[in-house]
């Protein structure tokens, strides 16, 4: 990832010194734009449209798959749109951090935890939370890294490694300097705990760092509740300020409460004032299906409602030049669901069987995997969409290229390209790669 | 308990002031309150409109559901092809296009684009829409202004605007409305455009065409769109900004299109994939729902009439309004030239009344304009025209 970073660096400097010598014609213009990289994934997804091999399987895509390999509408989500077709009438502009209805239902559901969480029903009486309506979960990753380049201390922002690819992109983009902390160890599949520990100790104070709540992209290893109430120790120490990543509430589980005991765990640690501030950018992409409708969050927690009032005039005055306000058939499709009797409940449901068929077919392809070669038992450690197979970029090219079986490079597998018609091919293709 | 703030330093930012202005708005008790002040299309009950066309569309895309998968970072292919042709008609050859959060949202993505090429020196006809300004600070630009209407003749200013095209060093972006300018709803003629156009090439200078209010001018799409492609005839490189808000009536959907116009065939993979590496730090992906409710338009015949005809329908409203209100100004007697009603074209009509004079038709009369004197023409209708014309009447002669 940085490596590429560095390379962009490159090619923005050549832009600068060029930039002086380049011609005056209006024909060359544009010339001095370089070719841009292409989206690695994307790239997989088109090569696997173009092959013709009729066994191939594309593992690179993280959105969900059922059994049939078809993407789904959640069923709560098209009944939610049914009722929005009947009274819906218009599409003025709503507020440029969203609607009041949107941003209340996100503090209820995620910091109170849907009236359970006595710490954030307190947090959110003291109006210590401000929460804006984004473009998913890039929009809101976008809109804090803004933010916080403009108004935090420190401009460091630890994220594990590995992360997902845009997380440094857009931190940097942005202008703040990403840094990695110890997370995962490929060389024995596992959470290097130690290590992270040890870097975020070593990491200057008052750093940003990331935290993915659960289902960690790319590794799909979470902390315990007792590795979380350690690094919470250390970001209190060390005075960090937290940004909580929460793309898969409810995928680890199948239950969006239980997935989220990292902000149980913030939201005490804000109203006793050990951690007092924190921030989080959360989607509905993946937990209701609304990927392209682009529907998500940032909520930044506060020491005191006087903060609040500056935060949110803040967030509004740098959302206002960037995009005025955001897109609502998703977010009225969230609210439809949280108020319509009944609605949430099967939404509720919808959620658990996707995740149940994601956990049935990482088990069908643990058993029927070869493991007189290999070690595969992180497979039932790690959850969510993705697999972090540990394979060698090797391995996986042959994959693609002998078993048209498509995955990024850094071996994730997103499962729900896996089903029951192609888990054993997949085994099978794996168990060859893997051969001595 | 008091703890420090990690953002104690924060000061609170003042509202924008038409946010204030609905506040008040909203607040206010008379049963003679106009609404003529935010940017937004009523139909004659003053209602907020839904395009017939549009109706239809959503209940096609509801019933032949395709999901709410990934789109691609560029946009939705058949929208950006939709969207190119409502722009440039047939001819759709070199143009590099990144479908956007609506209007702001590609002009933002014009800005940062135009960044990556180091062109960070805009030029700004006053009056305007007052996001432009913050949006260019927000990416680090140069803010240039110049004068663009005269208060006195009521007209543009047009010996400042080719003055300040003169004046501009190479590579400078002037950001121009395509047609019914905000906040004047005054344009440039044809002639006034060719004549920009030999200055702008001789000069190197950029134009951005912001395109808020395509077919409210005239009532036809192609009409309106004769700035744009007059210049793409003329092969100089320029970018359009394009939102349906207002021509489809899609605003909360944030439905818009980026295009890049360039001269270089070879150019194309270039700008294109900047494009889409530029909005993945930002975006990732437009929102797809108000798109799919275009695509249904572009792609089916008789829906695409429709929508020609619902533009047409609105632009016959704002214009007969506009007459109505020149004809009860001479039925007054009203002092003052007030014949710009019916010169300026689209949403607004730039009263020319003074932030003082503004007011007090709020405080006398309870009708709320922006302060600049913008008036949304959409506010009125045969029920409160009159009211709305004594007013100006009364304050004009007792001011």
């Amino acid at each position: 990832m940085y490596k590429s970073q560095l390379i962009k660096q490159t090619q923005k400097q050549y832009i600068q010194s060029t930039r002086f010598l380049s011609s005056t014609c209006q024909l060359l213009k544009w010339n001095e734009i370089p070719l841009a990289p292409p989206d690695k994934i994307l790239g997989i997804t088109e090569a696997y449209i173009n092959d013709s091999n009729s066994k191939k399987i594309n593992l690179g895509v993280g959105a969900y798959r059922d059994n049939q390999g078809k993407p789904i509408i959640f069923p709560s989500v098209k009944r939610a749109e049914e009722i929005l077709l009947q009274k819906e009438n218009e599409k003025e502009y709503t507020p440029i951090i969203g609607s009041k209805k949107f941003q209340n239902i996100v503090k209820n559901f995620i910091f109170n935890n849907s009236g359970k969480d006595a710490n954030g029903e307190q947090l959110i009486k003291d109006n210590r939370i401000v929460t804006s309506q984004t473009i998913s979960g890039t929009g809101s990753l976008r809109v804090i890294a803004d933010f916080l380049n403009r108004f935090y201390s420190n401009k460091k922002i630890l994220v594990p490694k590995p992360t997902w690819a845009n997380h440094v992109a857009v931190f940097k983009d942005a202008g703040l300097d990403p840094e990695f902390y110890n997370y995962y160890e490929t060389s024995i599949n596992d959470l290097d705990f130690e290590n992270l520990k040890k870097s975020l100790i070593n990491a200057p104070n008052e750093s940003v760092v990331l935290l993915h709540a659960c289902c960690h992209n790319p590794t799909g290893m979470d902390l315990t509740s007792e590795q979380w109430d350690e690094v919470l120790q250390i970001i209190q120490d060390k005075k960090f300020f937290p940004l909580v990543d929460m793309a898969y509430q409810g995928f680890a589980s199948g239950k969006p409460y239980e997935d989220i005991y990292l902000i149980r765990k913030l939201t005490k640690k804000a109203n006793e004032n050990e951690i007092p501030t924190f921030a989080l950018c959360q989607s509905f992409a993946k937990n209701m299906g609304l990927y392209g409708e682009r529907t998500g969050s940032i909520s930044i927690i506060t020491a005191n409602s006087n903060d609040s009032k500056a935060v949110e005039s803040q967030l509004k005055k740098l959302i206002r030049p960037i995009y005025s306000s955001p897109p609502i058939h998703g977010s009225k499709i969230v609210e439809i669901i949280f108020e319509e009797p009944g609605l949430k409940d099967q939404w509720l449901n919808d959620l658990n069987k996707v995740v149940g068929r994601l956990n049935t077919v990482r088990s069908k392809l643990y058993e029927k995997l070869d493991k007189s070669n290999y070690n595969w038992d992180h497979l039932l450690k790690q959850r969510g969409m993705f697999v972090y197979t540990g394979l060698t970029p090797e391995q996986v090219i042959r994959l693609r290229n002998e078993f048209s079986v498509y995955a990024t490079e850094d071996g994730r597998f997103s499962i729900s390209g896996i089903n029951d018609n192609n888990v054993e091919y997949l085994a099978n293709a794996i168990n060859e790669v893997i051969k001595k | 308990m008091t703890i420090e703030s990690k953002f104690s330093k924060l000061e609170g930012e003042a509202p924008d002031p038409i946010i204030k202005t609905m506040a008040k708005f909203a607040a206010d008790q008379s049963s003679n309150k106009i609404d003529v002040s935010i940017g937004v299309y009523k139909d004659e009950k003053l209602q907020p409109y839904l395009f017939p066309s549009i109706k239809k569309s959503k209940q096609i895309l509801f019933e032949n559901d395709p999901g709410h998968n990934y789109t691609s970072m560029g946009g939705i292919p058949q929208f950006i092809n939709g969207a190119q042709r409502v722009i440039f008609g047939d001819d759709i050859s070199n143009i590099a296009s990144l479908q956007c959060i609506s209007g702001t949202g590609s002009i933002h993505m014009a800005l940062v684009f135009l960044k990556e090429n180091q062109f960070i020196n805009y030029y700004i006809g006053l009056p305007t829409w007052q996001n432009y300004g913050p949006m260019i600070e927000h990416i680090g630009g140069k803010l240039n202004y110049y004068k663009y209407y005269d208060e006195k003749t009521k007209k543009i200013d047009f010996e400042s605007v080719l003055n300040t095209l003169e004046s501009a060093s190479p590579n400078s972006i002037f950001l121009f409305q395509t047609c019914c300018h905000n906040p004047t709803g005054s344009d440039f003629s044809q002639n006034q455009w060719t004549e920009i156009f030999k200055i702008m090439k001789l000069k190197q200078l950029i134009p951005i065409f912001d395109t808020a209010y395509q077919g409210f001018s005239s009532g036809d799409l192609t009409i309106d769109a004769w700035p744009i492609r007059y210049f793409k005839s003329q092969g100089l490189e320029f970018l359009v900004t394009q939102s349906f808000s207002k021509n489809m009536g899609l605003y909360s959907e944030r439905v818009g299109c980026l295009h890049v116009n360039y001269q270089d065939e070879t150019m194309k993979d270039k700008i294109q994939s900047t494009l889409v590496k530029i909005f993945r730090v930002e975006c990732s992906f437009a929102p797809a729902y108000g798109s799919r409710i275009a695509i249904n338009i572009f792609e089916n015949q008789k829906l695409y009439k429709q929508w020609e005809i619902d533009i047409s329908n609105i632009t016959k409203r704002l214009k007969g309004i506009r007459q109505k209100i020149l004809d009860k100004f001479q039925e007054l007697g009203t002092p003052g030239d007030w014949s710009n009603v019916i010169t300026q074209t689209g949403l607004f009509w730039h009263s020319g009344l003074t932030p003082q004079q503004n007011d007090k038709l709020i405080s006398k009369y309870n009708i709320y304009s922006t302060s600049m004197g913008r008036v949304n023409i959409a506010g009125l209708n045969d029920k409160n025209l009159d009211y709305f014309v004594r007013a100006i009447d009364d304050i004009v002669r007792n001011d």
